[in-house]
């Protein structure tokens, strides 16, 4: 019989070992980029966490500003006034914030924002200060022309009027950015700096036929324009009427010192003696006839405040006498619509600060003016110093349209 | 009796043929494979340690520390790719802005990005102190005022990495 015998055919087992290597390099690959990956999250990881803490931080400074200027617009505020908060969550997100609030009479107040978010922490600091309607000499939303030979400058009221006793540089500017919308006459000169809006090219928005000034730059930060709202006085809503001679407003005057009128009316050559603090919220116009006059009696200690819903309309030869020679004594805000209109005039020096960001003002007078213009568009008509007072930059909480802006930061 | 099989081991040539065959796409399978997961890898590094990478690190950490202190009352923009930042040195006890930072590209290597910080006076003049390269490879370097605060973008290449950041600081001092 026959057998049949297989022979077994010899194998090495090479696969097994390829395989083997195959795997290892896998494996050390692999592990490799798992910890290449794990090690980009956790770099992405803390760069996010550390933007949510530093968003949570800045939002913790923000809400305890915005705490304090709520007090102050609603005429509430006071030193006691110490924001606080402990571990608010920041909306979507895991991070929270924590805010410590100290208030110093002389120093003002101190800020700590810090915001956390899991183990990433940013801390914030900052200091505030009050700020007024009043920082520039000229600020306007729009255009600003000045009349060959204007002289822009300073002075500082709490000193003396002359220019000579402040150095502080004087500074107009303007929130736009488009052509020519501040024009520099031949000899005007700004003892100080033209600023034009946030990104505007200067040289297209400054129209300089012949100008002088220190420098020109574009805003980092819009200028602001706080609203400003007519107080609530109660009539008598009726016009004041300057028909002959001369009438007198204030405390024992013809007309109340405090309160609501529809309108006033000035005849030709007539005069309106402020004698007192009077504050007048006019819903209509003011029209001075020819050569009438708004006289400040300084001896009568007088302050005129006026909040102005109509227009401004002034005829020839007339004029604001502010005899007191303070420029916060005669204070005018216009509280109208988008092309409001206010032409002043004054027969010498004008002594005032006007805000009226929504108005388009003109102003002629026939000396120098002392003061500050917040308007919409502002010409002067006249070629004039037209000096900025610095200390309208010392405002307290109670003065209209102030609020607290952070003046020192600083990020740990 | 037994009988002696005279057939041999072994493959015949078409055997040999096919089995070369499927060994040769299997190695190039895996080769490429294995190619591809290397060049993977150095991507992934590149991205995470890479020069691009770490340049566009340093710029950003370096302008949002920077521009966030700084003053928002003025800056100097001297072209798209020149700006200049003023500070205080001490936050509480300095009375003047009394230091600058200038980001810049170099215009002897337009391909670097600096950062220049000095000492000013009171008239603004500068003195430099200490200049530190910031990145390499720059291909884009552009600033842009917004409201309230600058805008940085800045293109690298290194070769292997192209990358393009956008970055904003608000100016929080006065």
């Amino acid at each position: 019989m026959k057998k049949k015998v297989k022979i077994p055919i010899q194998q090495s087992g090479s696969i097994l070992i390829l395989v083997l290597l195959i795997v290892l390099i896998s494996f050390i690959i692999g592990t490799g980029l798992l910890a290449l990956g794990t090690q980009s999250r956790i770099t992405s990881i803390n760069q996010v966490q550390d933007i949510t803490a530093r968003s949570a931080a800045d939002a913790g400074m923000e809400r305890a500003i915005q705490e304090i200027n709520n007090a102050v617009i609603s005429k509430s505020w006071s030193g006691s006034l110490e924001p606080i908060a402990a571990q608010v969550a920041l909306p979507n997100s895991e991070a929270e914030y924590s805010v410590k609030t100290v208030y110093d009479a002389a120093d003002g107040y101190r800020i700590v924002s810090v915001g956390t978010d899991r183990n990433r922490t940013r801390t914030l600091e900052a200091t505030l200060r009050l700020r007024g309607l009043f920082e520039n000499a000229i600020q306007c939303r729009s255009g600003i022309i000045l009349k060959s030979g204007t002289v822009v400058d300073t002075f500082d009221s709490s000193i003396s009027l002359d220019p000579a006793d402040c150095t502080e540089p004087a500074i107009i500017g303007t929130n736009s950015i488009d052509p020519d919308m501040i024009v520099l006459n031949n000899g005007v000169n700004v003892n100080g700096d033209v600023v034009v809006g946030v990104g505007g090219d200067t040289s297209t928005v400054i129209k300089d036929l012949g100008g002088t000034y220190d420098d020109s730059y574009s805003l980092s930060t819009p200028a602001e324009f706080p609203p400003v709202s007519p107080p609530s006085l109660i009539g008598p809503d009726t016009s004041i009427e300057v028909k002959t001679g001369e009438i007198t407003i204030g405390p024992g005057g013809d007309y109340p010192a405090i309160g609501r009128f529809s309108d006033i009316s000035m005849k030709n050559s007539t005069t309106l003696r402020v004698i007192g603090d009077c504050t007048l919220y006019i819903t209509g116009d003011v029209d001075m006839g020819q050569s009438s006059e708004i006289i400040l009696d300084e001896t009568k200690g007088a302050s005129l405040t006026i909040y102005i819903d109509g227009d401004w309309i002034s005829d020839n030869n007339s004029g604001i006498n502010n005899a007191t020679q303070a420029p916060l004594n005669f204070k005018l805000y216009g509280t109208g619509p988008v092309g409001q209109q206010i032409d002043l005039k004054a027969k010498s020096e004008f002594y005032g600060v006007i805000y009226a960001p929504d108005a388009d003002l003109t102003m002629f007078s026939g000396g120098d003016i002392y003061g500050s213009f917040v308007t919409n568009n502002f010409e002067l008509k006249n070629p004039a110093s037209f000096l900025y007072d610095v200390s309208l930059k010392t405002v307290s909480a109670t003065d209209e349209g102030a609020r607290f802006v952070v003046e020192r930061w600083r990020e740990l | 009796m037994t009988k002696q099989s005279t057939k041999t081991g072994g493959f015949s040539i078409t055997e040999l043929i096919l089995a070369i065959a499927v060994s040769s796409i299997m190695l190039l399978t895996i080769g490429v494979v294995m190619l591809d997961t290397q060049r993977g890898w150095l991507d992934t590094y590149a991205k995470v340690h890479g020069g691009a990478a770490g340049d566009a690190m340093m710029a950003k950490t370096a302008f949002d520390r920077i521009v966030r202190k700084a003053s928002r009352s003025i800056y100097d923009i001297d072209g798209s790719d020149d700006i200049t930042v003023y500070y205080y040195n001490n936050w509480l006890t300095s009375t003047e802005l009394d230091r600058y930072a200038r980001f810049y590209r170099s215009d002897d290597k337009p391909t670097e990005m600096y950062v220049q910080h000095g000492t000013i006076d009171s008239s603004l003049t500068e003195t430099a102190t200490s200049e530190v390269r910031l990145a390499s490879n720059v291909t884009n370097l552009e600033f842009l005022p917004i409201d309230g605060g600058i805008q940085m973008t800045l293109g690298l290449d290194d070769g292997r990495e192209t990358t393009t950041i956008v970055t904003a600081a608000i100016l929080h001092n006065e």
